[in-house]
């Protein structure tokens, strides 16, 4: 805290001082994206630009050196065919700018190009990230681009400026708002010349599914963020579409794409129109919700009713997808997902004889192999224990009894083929509430799920929940609750993604269509119109609040503290001062009114204020203190 | 560039702080208030000193302000809430007479260096530029008269400050020292009881005269010695008369 309170009433640096925080926020983006070689050159420079005792070599060592770690960044990643590459030309500029500023800061002479610097060095950095952290980021460099230029000016404690900076912003505020939407927008395509990010996150999803005895690990790493706009779908229809799987080994179910041809789609119902924010995984793939009805060009349908782009996403993916919840799905081979060798399942093909020679309906047969599930007392454990490699199906159902969605969903599936129900396994997200914030949900890896669809003749493939037929639920021993854990957690981190997503979409994805959307709202809506005007107003008017709390918030200097702080021991025993007193006149009146001499005070209050000598601010606190006692 | 819209977003921060800032310049400039206070002697061919009474109405601070006159330039690095400051502007006037000073301007590049905002203060005020002193010394002129009493800056002693003696007679060392009002001696002054300047029977031009004229008020004043002015069909007389009104008579000759 005096720390703080130190560096808030700190008077103006040197420029020197000033110029180089400067450069430190602008360089701090491109660590980021520079070469290890140059990075090494960065920290190398700096305790060079650090070291006291100078030589007239200097700036030869460090251009050498810095030319050579520039030479062996690039000479080791690019060639010169890669030259029309932006990333290389930007990169390469960005190298040379800061080994030009760590020479010019070398010598110790301001020049022109070194106060121009930082700014150069923020307007490389745009080409590098596209994130709203970069958006926060680069406002705050630039809101400490205009504190040093106003310090300069100002020549006061950091406080001070530091105010007058936050108002400068806040009144800026609503013409930026203005400026923003009204500005005119470049109508040609969005460049796509940035960086594609070097690291994507591969998730746990996979086409093919395995069955074995290996622990599920979740996590919390958003896989996609999904925006409804007619409100969120019941919680039960939060099933994401990733693939729908056919047995073809023991224990590994896999796409098969021909399978799927001759399914008729029917009975549609309830249509939810949505926009899929996709995370980079590297892989074509989507998770349309229920079935997809209407995609973006350059998406293609699947014939298991899933959505695939034309090339890998290596870049995070906005997307407009229509599916509808309720539907029919017709095979017109249902025979096809019949296949299984009951001698992979002997006990599962034992116990469930008498349910397949039943002459129950499929239906019926259908509940009553639920009602197995149920009867086997089976726990929810995603780290099973106790099972038979060798024999999953088997073990899992009748000796181990626990695991997770793969297990519950592949022994239905298998379960429900023995008594001659055609069945498949789809695997994909199963969202939930928690991860909802108004129409806006998150899908994270931990919602990876499996699930089971049988056909039934009059319905044809129809979904099943396994895993819902769960005993209970085993809590990993000795497991540590983790922060991400927690619901307050949770509760914030959703809140954060939500207004991210928000932002994300308003303004970094603010184009032209949007701004004409808002033009022809404005024009033809008068509600519109009005709501538009009145929150503009309300803007100003927050703004113009705001700007008065900053201008009056807090005390000027330690001296004013001071002072505020024996008014108010003075105010205790009701002397106040009057608005157009003088200080001397306040204190005199006070003297006389308690009786007491308060001469060294005034006195004291007087060198600080007026003498061109440095008064002595503790003595002065000291003359408060020793007031304060007197008066108890 | 991927996203156009940071670039657009910094492009309209930068606009819109830009604009604000220019309402901030014009509010740093806004609560001042000028008032001129006083001036040296002025004389022509010379320079002078003139000062003005530099308030801030306001409760909050003003910064970076440069305050211009003709050629000189004063600087105040800020003017603290509801305090004043006196800035001292120095300039020289090329003829004797009546001199107007119409009004200075101050500059100022606060809060960003780039637009300079500026405001006008009009002083309106009138100075009296007196000859410009020259010609042969007053102590050259009575030489011939010298008696062995001594030089004319020879000094006898002090005496008693008496009732309407000239205030540039008080002996300032015995005042420090003893709290004493005590007045300055010389031994001329004791010699020579008045003297007498006729403007019409001086040779010379008129500028001439009047610079001669200006030079031996100066010095006759400075030595405390009584004397008359004739000029214009008008008998100055020191001893009645402030020197600055017989200067003045001089200017506007």
């Amino acid at each position: 805290m005096q720390f703080l309170r130190n560096l808030l009433y700190t008077r103006r640096p040197s420029l020197q001082m000033l110029l180089d925080a400067a450069i430190v926020l602008s360089i701090v983006p491109h660590l980021f994206v520079l070469k290890s070689f140059t990075i090494a050159y960065l920290f190398f420079s700096l305790w060079f630009i650090l070291k006291k005792n100078k030589s007239k070599y200097d700036s030869l060592v460090l251009f050498t050196i810095g030319g050579l770690s520039i030479v062996l960044s690039f000479f080791s990643t690019y060639n010169f065919s890669d030259f029309s590459r932006m990333q290389f030309f930007v990169s390469l500029i960005s190298s040379l700018l800061i080994l030009a500023v760590t020479l010019q800061r070398a010598t110790g002479i301001i020049n022109v190009y070194l106060k121009i610097s930082p700014i150069m060095l923020l307007m490389l950095s745009f080409f590098f990230f596209d994130t709203i952290e970069m958006l926060f980021y680069s406002l705050f460099v630039f809101f400490i681009f205009i504190l040093i230029s106003i310090w300069l000016k100002m020549r006061t404690s950091l406080i001070d400026v530091l105010k007058f900076n936050f108002a400068l912003f806040l009144l800026s505020l609503p013409l930026v708002v203005i400026l923003f939407i009204s500005f005119p927008r470049i109508s040609f395509k969005k460049a796509d010349f940035g960086f594609r990010s070097d690291r994507y996150s591969s998730n746990v999803y996979s086409k093919n599914m395995n069955v074995s005895d290996l622990p599920f690990k979740p996590s919390s790493q958003v896989v996609m963020e999904v925006f409804f706009e007619d409100g969120i779908p019941d919680e039960k229809d939060l099933y994401f579409r990733g693939s729908t799987l056919f047995l073809s080994e023991k224990f590994q179910w896999k796409e098969n794409n021909n399978l799927y041809m001759k399914e008729q789609i029917r009975n549609l119902k309830g249509k939810v129109t949505y926009t899929v924010v996709q995370n980079p995984h590297g892989e074509k793939w989507l998770y349309p919700i229920g079935l997809p009805v209407t995609f973006p060009q350059k998406v293609f349908l699947q014939n298991d009713h899933t959505l695939e782009t034309e090339k890998p996403i290596y870049q995070q993916k906005r997307l407009k997808l229509g599916s509808v919840l309720q539907y029919s799905l017709f095979s017109g081979n249902p025979e096809s997902y019949m296949k299984y060798n009951a001698q992979d399942y002997p006990k599962t093909f034992n116990a469930l004889e008498k349910l397949k020679d039943s002459s129950l309906s499929l239906e019926e047969k259908a509940s009553k192999l639920l009602e197995f599930f149920q009867k086997q007392k089976i726990a929810y454990s995603i780290n099973p224990k106790g099972l038979d490699p060798k024999n999953i199906i088997d073990s899992f159902l009748f000796d181990a009894k626990n695991g997770y969605c793969t297990h519950f969903s592949s022994s239905f599936a298998i379960a429900a083929r023995i008594i001659g129900i055609p069945s498949r396994v789809v695997s994909g997200y199963k969202a939930n509430y928690e991860s909802r914030v108004e129409n806006y949900l998150l899908v994270k890896q931990k919602d990876a799920h499996a699930w089971v669809e049988l056909y039934l003749p009059k319905k044809g493939w129809v979904r099943f929940e396994p895993t819902a037929t769960h005993y209970r639920v085993i809590e990993e021993a000795n497991k540590k609750r983790t922060l991400e854990e927690s619901k307050l957690f949770q509760s914030i981190n959703n809140q954060y993604m939500y207004m991210k997503y928000l932002i994300t979409n308003w303004v970094l994805g603010f184009d032209r269509l949007k701004q004409m959307k808002i033009l022809e709202s404005l024009l033809n809506d008068t509600f519109y119109l009005l709501k538009f005007t009145a929150s503009i107003i309300a803007l100003v008017l927050v703004c113009i609040v705001l700007f008065q709390v900053i201008r009056s918030w807090g005390a000027k200097s330690k001296l004013d503290l001071a002072v505020k702080s024996l008014l108010k021991i003075l105010s205790r025993k009701k002397i106040h001062k009057e608005k157009n007193e003088s200080m001397e006149k306040f204190l005199n009146r006070a003297e006389s009114k308690l009786n007491l001499s308060l001469y060294k005070l005034i006195e004291s209050y007087h060198i600080l204020k007026y003498s061109k000598e440095k008064g002595n601010l503790e003595q002065f606190n000291e003359e408060i203190k020793r007031l304060k006692k007197q008066l108890r | 560039m991927h996203n156009y819209n940071i670039v657009y977003i910094m492009m309209f921060f930068l606009v819109s702080v830009a604009l604000v800032s220019t309402f901030f310049g014009v509010l740093n400039l806004y609560p001042l208030q000028a008032e001129f206070l006083n001036h040296s002697q002025f004389f022509a061919a010379s320079r002078g000193k003139f000062s003005l009474l530099i308030t801030n109405d306001e409760n909050f601070n003003l910064y970076d302000l440069h305050f211009f006159f003709e050629d000189s330039k004063v600087s105040l690095e800020s003017l603290e809430a509801l305090s004043s400051k006196v800035i001292e502007f120095e300039t020289s006037v090329e003829h004797r007479g009546v001199y107007q000073l119409d009004s200075c301007h101050v500059e100022s590049l606060f809060p960003l260096i780039h637009e300079k905002k500026s405001r006008n203060f009009s002083i309106d005020k009138h100075i009296v530029v007196y000859p410009k002193p020259d010609g042969i010394s007053l102590m050259k002129v009575v030489s011939h008269q010298r008696h062995q009493s001594g030089d004319i800056s020879d000094f006898k002693g002090i005496t008693r400050f008496e009732d309407g003696e000239n205030l540039s007679a008080i002996h300032w060392p015995s005042l420090a020292k003893n709290d004493t009002l005590m007045s300055k001696r010389f031994i001329f002054s004791q010699t020579i009881k008045k003297l007498k300047f006729n403007f019409s029977q001086m040779n010379g031009n008129t500028e001439e005269k009047l610079s001669q004229l200006t030079k031996w008020v100066l010095e006759a004043s400075e030595f405390h010695l009584d004397f008359t002015l004739e000029i214009a069909g008008e008998t100055l007389d020191s001893t009645k008369d402030d020197v600055d009104a017989i200067l003045t008579k001089l200017a506007l000759y």
